[in-house]
């Protein structure tokens, strides 16, 4: 059932009352969104990061500050890009203090041994050699390759959402993947 | 070493690009390009899938309900800070910098700590005036009186030309005073009054050094050099009993 209020603009208490109104029209508004992008947010970060814990965590805490950050968004049709972009960048932060951290630890601990063939098969050695050599490509090439990944995204529809040319797109893709190749090569 | 020319353009044919007509060509009569071809393909491929699949993971089940939940909180905070009249950090530390800064202002009247430029009038003026100036003994009892009749614009008696220079409309201060202890004044009274008549003497004592420096190096026609020899008149002793006289005017 709607809710229906009475309210006198101008009087002190309507006007905390009308403010409440809007904040919680707000919120509604961002709770609509946060249903379609939320996956979206975490697949960004999961792209990033090596883990899927950690990526719920930068998931969560991007949507979190796009929810503090909701009310000053003026064109509000580009959330989806705004949400992506905020988490990609938390995502790289988390990635390279996970980084230095984990060369922190490496200095202090005894070498691990040496795995076999059969361990590197298991593990996924592929994957984890995708991982550094996706490290090491320029961010832009890197939310491209990503987004592309992604199911459903066509080029037009990465090349909205980055705000960049389709042409733009292709060439990054082209050359990212080519770059990818060569360290995996 | 024929198929070097074609690597680049294999590579962006296996990444999905099509091959121009050359490449085909060699494609069809040379085996090992063939395969090195599908090795490249299958490495796409292998980089693809592997990218897929990390992007079609799903969070847990309880995701956003734990996202929806925070932003829950969040609200309910934002809602608390507003109604307690909470002022964020920020505007505090702002309106901290703004108050040390005036204070810093009031503190600091940048006017008053600035020298004022002298002027070659300015600086000469009182060199002739210590020998012309009847009054200079009352110049000498007590600079603070001078600067107060100046401070107040108060001109009851004949006053010298410097002290009617409205306080805003002067460069730098035209008289030479000189800060004396109380008991001393007397004994420095009577060294200005037995000055008096020596106008050289006189002007070497209240000129500037650097200007008699300046002087003495550029030769100026005109102006006559002064010894320190002459800073010292025969009559002038200082066990001299005080004239009294002096004191009173």
């Amino acid at each position: 059932m709607q809710e229906i209020a009475l309210i006198r603009p101008g009087h002190p208490t309507d006007t905390k009352l009308v403010l409440e109104l809007e904040q919680t029209a707000l919120r509604r508004e961002f709770e609509e969104r946060l249903g379609e992008c939320g996956t979206l947010a975490f697949r960004v970060a999961r792209g990033v990061l090596r883990s899927a814990p950690d990526a719920e965590d930068v998931a969560q805490e991007a949507m979190l500050q796009a929810y503090r950050r909701f009310p000053r968004l003026r064109d509000r049709s580009r959330f989806r890009a705004w949400l992506v972009r905020i988490t990609f960048r938390l995502a790289l932060d988390q990635a390279r203090s996970a980084r230095r951290r984990e060369q922190r630890e490496t200095l202090w601990a005894v070498a691990p041994p040496r795995p076999t063939a059969e361990d590197l098969a298991a593990s996924g050695e592929f994957e984890r050699r995708l991982e550094r050599a996706m490290e090491t490509l320029p961010e832009k090439s890197r939310l491209v390759l990503l987004l592309s990944a992604m199911d459903g995204h066509s080029r037009e529809e990465v090349a909205e959402l980055l705000h960049v040319p389709v042409g733009t797109v292709k060439s990054r893709l082209h050359l990212a993947r080519k770059r990818l190749a060569e360290k995996l090569r | 070493m024929i198929c070097e020319k074609y690597r680049d353009a294999l590579i962006d044919a296996a990444a999905g690009e099509p091959p121009d007509r050359a490449l085909a060509d060699h494609l069809e009569a040379c085996t090992p390009c063939r395969a090195t071809q599908t090795r490249e393909q299958d490495l796409f491929t292998a980089i693809d899938d592997a990218l897929r699949a990390s992007m079609s993971e799903t969070p847990r089940a309880g995701f956003l309900a734990k996202v929806h939940a925070q932003i829950a909180d969040e609200a309910q905070k934002q809602d608390a800070h507003k109604q307690s009249g909470w002022i964020p950090m920020w505007a505090w530390a702002g309106a901290a910098a703004a108050l040390a800064l005036v204070l810093v202002v009031i503190a600091h009247p940048w006017g008053r700590l600035r020298p004022p430029p002298i002027t070659a009038e300015g600086v000469k003026a009182p060199a002739l005036r210590a020998h012309e100036s009847p009054a200079i003994t009352q110049s000498v009892r007590g600079s603070a009186e001078h600067s107060r009749t100046q401070r107040h614009g108060r001109l009851d008696s004949p006053q010298p030309l410097y002290a009617q220079i409205p306080v805003s409309n002067q460069t730098a201060s035209l008289e030479p005073e000189v800060l004396v202890p109380p008991d001393e004044a007397k004994a420095f009274a009577l060294f200005v009054a037995r000055l008096a008549g020596r106008d050289a003497m006189a002007e070497a004592v209240v000129r500037p050094a650097v200007e008699k420096a300046v002087e003495r190096n550029a030769d100026l026609p005109g102006v006559p050099s002064v010894d320190l020899a002459d800073l010292q008149p025969d009559s002038l002793r200082w066990n001299d009993p005080i004239d009294e006289s002096a004191d009173s005017e």
